[in-house]
Parts: structure tokens; sequence; C-alpha cells
């Protein structure tokens, strides 16, 4: 990857957590926050328009099979690298989304060091997996 | 005929004949007869005539064997009271399952309350602590970040709470493939969820070993085991001052079977109840909720993962539960000498297959080979693609080192090289891939496609 700053989007239905998000990616000269979905319906044309290096994507998304959207996904934007990001750290959701093309699972459980540690290394092939699974 | 009265009931039928005759009324009276040795009812029926001066002149009737009759009349009096008492410790039991079902209903409701409210939680806690680490950024005055180191704090705290809560309400029941639980971080996890179970005068204390392997037992069934554990010690010690309990593990490396020793210093059981304490609904508690399963669940889960549990107490000085749980599945056997970590290299071409297969390999303890992949390789573990055009290296890889391993995701198989090697054909995916990985890094005999795709 280059050294130019990650554009992340964020796929969650927690509005506090994409807000915070965004106020501490927009501190960091590493990421650019290219925008929150909160509702799955619009996903696929917000990427098409921000053109995200990762997306941070919520496993646990109303009304929406996730696993089926990140083959969407890497179907049409393969540029694009999907982080799954969850409270549920299970062995068959990690094999089941890199199954589907997700570069990683991040549990939300870690720290933001971590978690942006992570960011940073899926943009440079790292897949990730979170400790313990 | 007097002769053959019954003593018992003779003074009543000579005074009932009596009265009769006094009376002048009819007569009509059941009694017992003495008949060739054996008791016999009979019923009288009499009438009593008179004179002109209505004096009793003679008195004519009846007298019917009613035996068959009493003894039926007997039993069915008999049928009565039996079908009463049934009907009653039927209904007890009923009343009971009643009980136990709504208790049931209700610890489920408390489940699936603890499940979303450790998950909210942990939610919640997210968004705190990115909205800290922008403070951070800030270059506060020290002051500031004393506050904000703090909040971390108690957040960090809330964190691991929320993540006991979750364990605690997952269905120990339900189990997925490859769960263990690495007990180190597991305490971190749950120390704080559990801590609250007990008494504000019970100190409680840990002793972990760092080097401790992974035991073979889902970390949300052996958080419900620990919780019932300190649940009942505490509980035990809920009337005294002041008491201890204590989480202690002993096992390393080279051990087999990990012990979990859970013990208190309180009142302690008596021989009967702890002969009969790991039994379902055996419970010595008489307020409170208590479905009798508590330990009986610690029992069903320790067995299920392979172990077994012991029981120590006594009278006046406490109680211990000793666990003995066989540690995780997985061992990874490639282990060289010198104590040196173990090494892989990664030739997939797939740059986020590669990266998933690095992470795994690193999950599993083992260093990464990162340079190019060779037959001379200080790794023991070699992942590639296929072995199109390097066909001579590979078998030379092999060849050279009989307890080398190597996995292929595509290509041809090598047949001649089938005992150290795992061919995945088409079937790469993550789980084949994870699976072929645990299984070959834990055998130590020869590994056959077979037990891959068992």
């Amino acid at each position: 990857m280059s050294r130019r700053p990650i554009r992340l989007m964020c796929v969650d239905d927690n509005q506090m957590l994409a807000e915070a998000m965004e106020r501490r990616l927009n501190a960091d000269d590493r990421f650019t926050w290219t925008g929150w979905v909160e509702n799955t319906d619009e996903l696929l044309p917000r990427v098409e328009a921000a053109h995200p290096d990762i997306i941070l994507m919520d496993i646990d998304m109303p009304g929406a099979d996730v696993f089926e959207l990140v083959a969407k996904l890497g179907e049409s934007f393969p540029e694009s690298r999907v982080l799954m990001f969850s409270a549920y750290v299970r062995q068959d959701y990690i094999d089941r989304a890199v199954q589907n093309g997700a570069w990683g699972y991040i549990s939300k459980n870690e720290g933001m060091n971590g978690i942006l540690g992570a960011i940073e290394r899926a943009a440079a092939d790292w897949a990730l997996r979170p400790c313990h699974a | 005929m007097i002769a053959k009265l019954h003593p018992e009931d003779r003074d009543q039928v000579l005074e009932t004949i009596a009265a009769a005759a006094t009376s002048q009324g009819d007569l009509q009276l059941e009694h017992r007869i003495i008949r060739r040795g054996e008791t016999a009812w009979v019923e009288l029926r009499g009438k009593v005539f008179v004179d002109a001066q209505q004096q009793p002149t003679r008195m004519a009737g009846v007298c019917m064997d009613i035996t068959d009759r009493k003894r039926t009349e007997a039993d069915l009096a008999e049928y009565r009271v039996r079908l009463e008492e049934l009907v009653e410790q039927r209904t007890a039991e009923l009343q009971a399952s009643h009980e136990k079902l709504r208790l049931s209903d209700r610890l489920a409701s408390i489940g699936t309350l603890a499940a979303g409210l450790g998950h909210d939680m942990g939610n919640l806690l997210l968004p705190i602590r990115a909205r800290l680490a922008s403070l951070e950024s800030m270059n506060l005055p020290p002051a500031a970040q004393q506050d904000i180191d703090a909040v971390k704090n108690a957040g960090d705290y809330l964190k691991r709470l929320s993540q006991g809560l979750r364990l605690f309400a997952l269905d120990p029941g339900e189990q997925r493939e490859g769960e263990s639980t690495h007990l180190s971080a597991w305490w971190l996890d749950v120390s704080p969820f559990l801590r609250n179970i007990l008494p504000k005068q019970v100190m409680f204390d840990a002793s972990i070993p760092e080097n401790v392997p992974a035991i073979n037992i889902p970390p949300h069934t052996f958080t419900q085991v620990v919780y019932n554990l300190f649940q009942n010690a505490g509980d035990a010690m809920r009337p005294r001052e002041r008491g201890n309990v204590q989480l202690r593990v002993v096992g390393d490396q080279a051990s087999e079977v990990v012990l979990v020793e859970v013990s208190d210093d309180g009142p302690g059981m008596t021989e009967e109840v702890q002969r009969r304490c790991l039994e379902p609904f055996y419970s010595t508690r008489t307020r409170r909720i208590s479905t009798g399963l508590g330990l009986a669940l610690v029992h069903g889960a320790v067995t299920n993962a392979g172990g077994s549990v012991e029981v120590q107490s006594q009278v006046g000085k406490g109680t211990t539960f000793r666990l003995h749980i066989p540690r995780a599945a997985f061992v990874n056997r490639l282990r060289p000498s010198a104590g040196k970590t173990p090494m892989a290299c990664v030739a997939v071409a797939d740059r986020r297959l590669s990266a998933y297969v690095t992470s795994l390999i690193r999950g599993l303890g083992m260093e990464l080979y990162a340079e190019k992949w060779s037959a001379d390789m200080p790794a023991e573990l070699l992942v590639l693609d296929s072995v199109n055009g390097c066909a001579e290296e590979f078998e030379r890889f092999l060849g050279e080192r009989p307890t080398h391993r190597a996995i292929i995701l595509h290509g041809e198989t090598v047949p001649n090289k089938a005992k150290q090697t795992v061919f995945l054909g088409g079937q790469a995916t993550p789980g084949r891939i994870r699976q072929a990985l645990q299984q070959m890094l834990q055998e130590q005999s020869p590994i056959t496609q077979e037990a891959i795709h068992s």
C-alpha cells in the first residue's frame, strides 16, 4: 500500500460508535474517514462513491446477511478490503467471513491502538484474527 | 346365634335388638359373626310383632350374608384412600416441576438479559474508549490526563465485566469446534464478574501459571463452571464475618491434564452432602433461587470435556473442588530441539489467503519464515499453492527431514510424500486450512488425507 492515508468506511448501526471513530480517525493523519453507513441497503452505492481502502463492518447488522454482503463487496469492489468488526469472537464467524472474502476480523474488545494497528496491518496485507479465537 | 356373634359386636347387636323390641320399630343392623373360625358379615332385618296390649311377642326377619359386599366396600375404601394419596403426591410433583419450569424460565430470562446487557455495554464502551483516545491526542495538562487514565481504568473494568456477563450467559452446552480456554486471558475477562458474586467480606485470589496450556472446554462453559463453584462458596460464607476463596491452577506445557482448584475456608460439607452434592436437583438451600443444578452442571460440563471432578470437604474447615481438565486438543508437535519456536513458511500467491494462513500460523504459536521457501530453509512447515515447477525442491524439503510437513492448497498432490503432506485440492477453504494445520501440527504419526476430511 502507498503511504497516503488509509481511507476508511464504517458500517455499523451504532451511531455513537461511528461518531466516536470518526472523531478519533479525523485526528490521526494515518487515516481518512470516508463515512458511516448505518443502512446496508446504501452500502454498495456508498462504497462506489467513496472508494474506501478498508471497510470496517459490524457483523450484526439488522436485516442483512453480512457475510453475503462481504461476498458482494469483494466481487464489485475488490480494491476495498473488508474487516469484520464484532463483539462476537467465534471461530465459525471468522472462517465464514474469510471464506466470503473478508480480510480479517477484529474484536470490539480490542483497545483503540489495537484496532487502529489492525486496520493498518490489513491495509498492508496482514489478515487479522482476534487473540484466543 | 348369640354364640356366633363377634365378641366385639356382641353388646351392640344385643342392645340394638332390645331397643327395637322396646320401640317396636323395624330392625336393621350389620355386624360380624364368627363362622367356621372366620369372621363374616351379616345384615339383620327384622320386624317386631306385638299383642293386643302392644307388648312385643316375637320378632321375625332375615339374616343375609353380606361378607362379599363388605369386602368389596373395604377394597373400594382402600382404593379411594390410595387414589387420594396418589393425587396428592402427583399434584405435589406437578407443582414442583411447575416451580422448576418457572425458575428455568426465569433463569433463561436472566441469561438473555445478561447476554444483552454484556453486548450493549461492550458496544457503548467502544465509543467511550474512542473518545478518550481522541482526548488523549490533544496534549492535555497532566491533571486532565490523570482523569482520562482513571476513566480508562474504569472503562477497562467495565469491558471485562461485560465480557464476563456474555461468557456467563451463553448456553453451557453449546460447543463450537476447536474452542478452548486460555486460562490467563480468561481470568482477566471474568475476574471482575466473579468478584461480584462473592460477599464483600470474602477475599479471593487466583494463581495461574503463565505457561499453563489451554484447556479443552469453551470459555463460556468454563466460566459457568467456576461461577457455580464461586457462588456456592460465597453462599456458604455469607453469614460469616470473613472468608477466603482461592482459584489455583496447576499445569505446564508438558501437562496433558490441567488441575483447576477452587477452595474456600467456609463451613464445609457433611459426608452425606459431600457424597450427593454433584447429583442433579440435590440442594441444601431452602431459600433463594436454587435449581439444585449448579454442581451437577459443573460435573456435567467437566466430564463432557473429558475431565473429572473431585470434592474434598471437612466440616468447619472448608471445601475444595478439584477439576481435572484435559489440555486443548491442539498440541503443536513440531517442537524442534533447544526450545526453539517452530517456524513455518507460507508460499501462497493470493494475498488475502496468504495473510489468513499467516495469521493462523502465528495463532498456533509458530514463527514465520518470511523469505522465499527452499529445501534448506529453517522452517518445519511449508504451506504452498502447488508443487508445479518445484517438485524436485519440494521432495528434497520433505525427503531430508521426515518430520517436516507441508500443506498444498491447489495443484497436484505428491503421492510418494503423502505421509508428510496434506493436499486440499479444490477445498482450500479457511475452515479446511485451519483444520489441516491443526491436524498436521498435533500428529506425530503419519498424516493421511482421511484424517483431514474425516
